[in-house]
């Protein structure tokens, strides 16, 4: 009897880290992330707040990830990229979460991945656009959305198969601005539309009377503006007031994808070009459902892209894990290697360095007061109408 | 550039003065006047927009309507402002109601963030462009150019003509002495306050014809309409009114001929040529020795 003592205190420990381990699995999978709750990216990253928190409620409706319930751990980075940083260091090295999801905008996502990168911890970056910080050596990062250039090559795709043949190029002097510029003038380049004039002006002008007189000299069937919402309404103002009629009119990616652009602006809206990430009208797969779930728990307000692109973020890490078979970060990392999704956002699909290729965004058009996917066919839900309307017949 | 562009950019460039000198008038009369550096203007601008926009979204009325029975409750608002606060600290250090003013720029701008939330709107009444031959007129900045002409001259003629404009400027250019002849100062100051609240909601308003804002816009017109102060000159109401016109030209024509971007260094440039040959500005006042 005796000898038997050590046998069943070894048996119990076995037992009680069988019963240890599977408490863990029963445990939910706690999901951490840096978002600016506060700060300048306030609003965007509150609705990508709200598009994590949709794919987990959905998650857990539905049995759950790897059969366990899901959980959201978000921190506060107060838009500050150094923040956002050494969060994410805390969420892997002392929350221990089990994966993680990306920050909102290009500079915070360039410094949160870094961590990711030194702790092999696999990165859906929603928020980011920019393709630079998506490149060798860097391998746990993956860029979800278009990058400036590609939305570029979307609009002038567009322009190009509608017989336009000059184009004017005009957006604020700072790095947002000169991203747009420098790929729409080589996205022309390659569709062999002639840039026939280009200026920056201050983000904050409060005129652009100069500039649409200037244009109007060179007479260019389309205005590719990089514009933000206040200059992007002056443009429109402006252009009708000094009679400016271009046949394509792209007021650029934040006006016209906002409700505020139509309410402001009200008839002059119409038949404006927007180029966006992404649009609730879009013919996407999945994308009427995720409209309609947001509207019936929003009021009937329409999701914001930011909200699309971080809903998408949850559902590509799903897929990703549900085609590991496990939380391994490398054998998640190889899924989403190989992985070519739909969803309502749009494409996904990355190369070895975790820019994306499949992404298209969407260019609409202000139809009767509402947003209308007109571009890439594949996703349009109406026609676009080309050339617009002179001013005066609207 | 032909007979025809030429006209138009300067009618484009004076209208443009016009949008500058709704933001300068109001500043101009704190900060040339009283010496106060009002931090605040910007986000006093935003206030009273806010407040017609949102009652011309309910009502419909012409906002210049509206502005005229909103004008009174921003008078009060500036009213309190400096007997509240600014007029506590206004013999304190040098910069003590610029920092005041600061804070009190901050706690307005979020306050409004918190009820209106951070779209931009504007007031979308007076649209599109009245048609003289060849030549566009915008009509909202129409519209705000002859308000504030209007505006200023009231000004001018509160300050030259009227006993209130007296003791406003014996105040502000020699306080002990004004103190002495038996001026209420603090009196003077508020009024002058409020008056420039109201001339700030007018700015606003004003502005909100041509130009979207939001809660966060207040800063962003402040810097120029400091400019536009400096060159016109301290002290001056109608220089600030010059002012604006003199920039917004000279931003017109450098934008048409050497782009946008240098369009600011030429402003600027012009800022600084100004301050070399005429220290006080271009209407400034001689300085008053007590």
């Amino acid at each position: 009897m005796k000898r038997s003592i050590p046998w069943l205190a070894a048996m119990g420990l076995v037992l009680s880290f069988t019963l240890a381990v599977c408490a863990a699995n029963n445990q939910p999978i706690v999901v951490g992330a840096s978002l600016s709750l506060t700060g300048p990216f306030q609003r965007q990253a509150l609705d990508e707040k709200t598009g994590y928190e949709m794919w987990v409620s959905e998650v857990n409706a539905h049995s759950g990830l790897l059969g366990r319930q899901v959980q959201l751990k978000i921190y506060d980075d107060q838009s500050d990229p150094a923040t956002s940083a050494k969060l994410y260091e805390r969420l892997i090295t002392q929350d221990k979460v089990d994966l993680i999801l990306g920050p909102y905008a290009t500079g915070v996502t360039a410094a949160a991945a870094n961590v990711a990168e030194k702790y092999h911890y696999v990165m859906i970056a929603p928020g980011a656009s920019a393709a630079s910080i998506f490149v060798a050596p860097y391998k746990y990062r993956f860029q979800g959305m278009s990058s400036q250039l590609q939305l570029a090559q979307l609009f002038i795709s567009l322009a190009k198969a509608k017989g336009m043949k000059t184009v004017a190029v005009i957006g604020p002097n700072n790095s947002f601005g000169q991203e747009i510029i420098d790929g729409t003038i080589l996205a022309a380049k390659d569709h062999g539309l002639k840039v026939v004039f280009q200026e920056e002006y201050p983000a904050d002008t409060k005129d652009m009377s100069s500039i649409i007189l200037k244009m109007k000299q060179r007479n260019p069937d389309v205005v590719a503006a990089a514009a933000y919402l206040p200059d992007s309404i002056l443009l429109i103002q402006q252009s009708k007031e000094l009679n400016f009629a271009p046949k394509m009119l792209d007021a650029g990616p934040v006006g016209p994808l906002l409700d505020d652009f139509v309410k402001t602006l009200g008839r002059d809206a119409e038949d404006i070009l927007g180029v966006g990430q992404w649009d609730a009208s879009a013919a996407s797969n999945g994308n009427e459902t995720f409209v309609k779930m947001y509207k019936t728990q929003h009021l009937g307000q329409a999701p914001s892209y930011a909200v699309a692109t971080a809903y998408q973020a949850g559902l590509i890490l799903q897929q990703a894990i549900e085609k590991a078979g496990s939380l391994d970060q490398e054998k998640i990392r190889q899924a989403v290697l190989s992985m070519n999704f739909q969803g309502p956002f749009g494409g996904f699909k990355v190369n070895q360095s975790g820019a994306q290729v499949a992404h298209r965004g969407v260019i609409i058009q202000i139809q009767n007061g509402r947003r209308v996917t007109v571009w890439p066919k594949e996703i349009a839900d109406g026609q676009v109408v080309v050339p617009i309307p002179s001013w005066t017949g609207r | 550039m032909d007979f025809v562009t030429a006209v138009q950019v300067t009618i484009d460039g004076l209208l443009l003065g016009g949008v500058y000198a709704v933001v300068a008038v109001g500043l101009s009369l704190v900060f040339g006047v009283m010496r106060v550096v009002n931090l605040a203007h910007g986000d006093l601008m935003v206030l009273g927009g806010l407040a017609v926009a949102g009652l011309f979204t309910v009502t419909g009325i012409n906002p210049l309507v509206i502005l005229v029975f909103v004008l009174p409750a921003t008078f009060a608002v500036g009213m309190l402002l400096h007997g509240g606060l600014v007029e506590r600290v206004i013999r304190g250090p040098e910069l003590a109601p610029a920092v005041l003013l600061y804070g009190v720029s901050v706690i307005l701008s979020n306050s409004m963030l918190a009820v209106a939330g951070p779209e931009y709107r504007n007031i979308r009444y007076f649209n599109g462009s009245l048609l003289l031959g060849p030549f566009a007129f915008s009509k909202p900045r129409v519209i705000a150019f002859l308000a504030c002409v209007v505006l200023s001259a009231v000004t001018i003629l509160l300050l030259q003509r009227t006993r209130f404009g007296r003791f406003l400027r014996a105040t502000a250019q020699a306080p002990a002495l004004a103190d002495a002849i038996g001026i209420d100062g603090r009196r003077v100051r508020q009024y002058a306050m409020g008056l420039a609240a109201g001339l700030a909601a007018a700015g606003g308003t004003l502005l909100m014809l041509s130009y979207p804002i939001s809660p966060n816009s207040g800063p962003t017109f402040l810097l120029r309409a400091f400019a536009v102060v400096v060159i016109g000159g301290l002290g001056s109401v109608g220089g600030a009114f010059v002012g604006a016109l003199v920039l917004a030209l000279t931003q017109s024509f450098a934008t048409y001929f050497v782009g946008a971007q240098s369009a600011e260094i030429t402003i600027y440039l012009l800022f600084i040529l100004v301050l070399l040959l005429r220290p006080r500005g271009l209407f400034g006042e001689k300085e008053v020795n007590v």
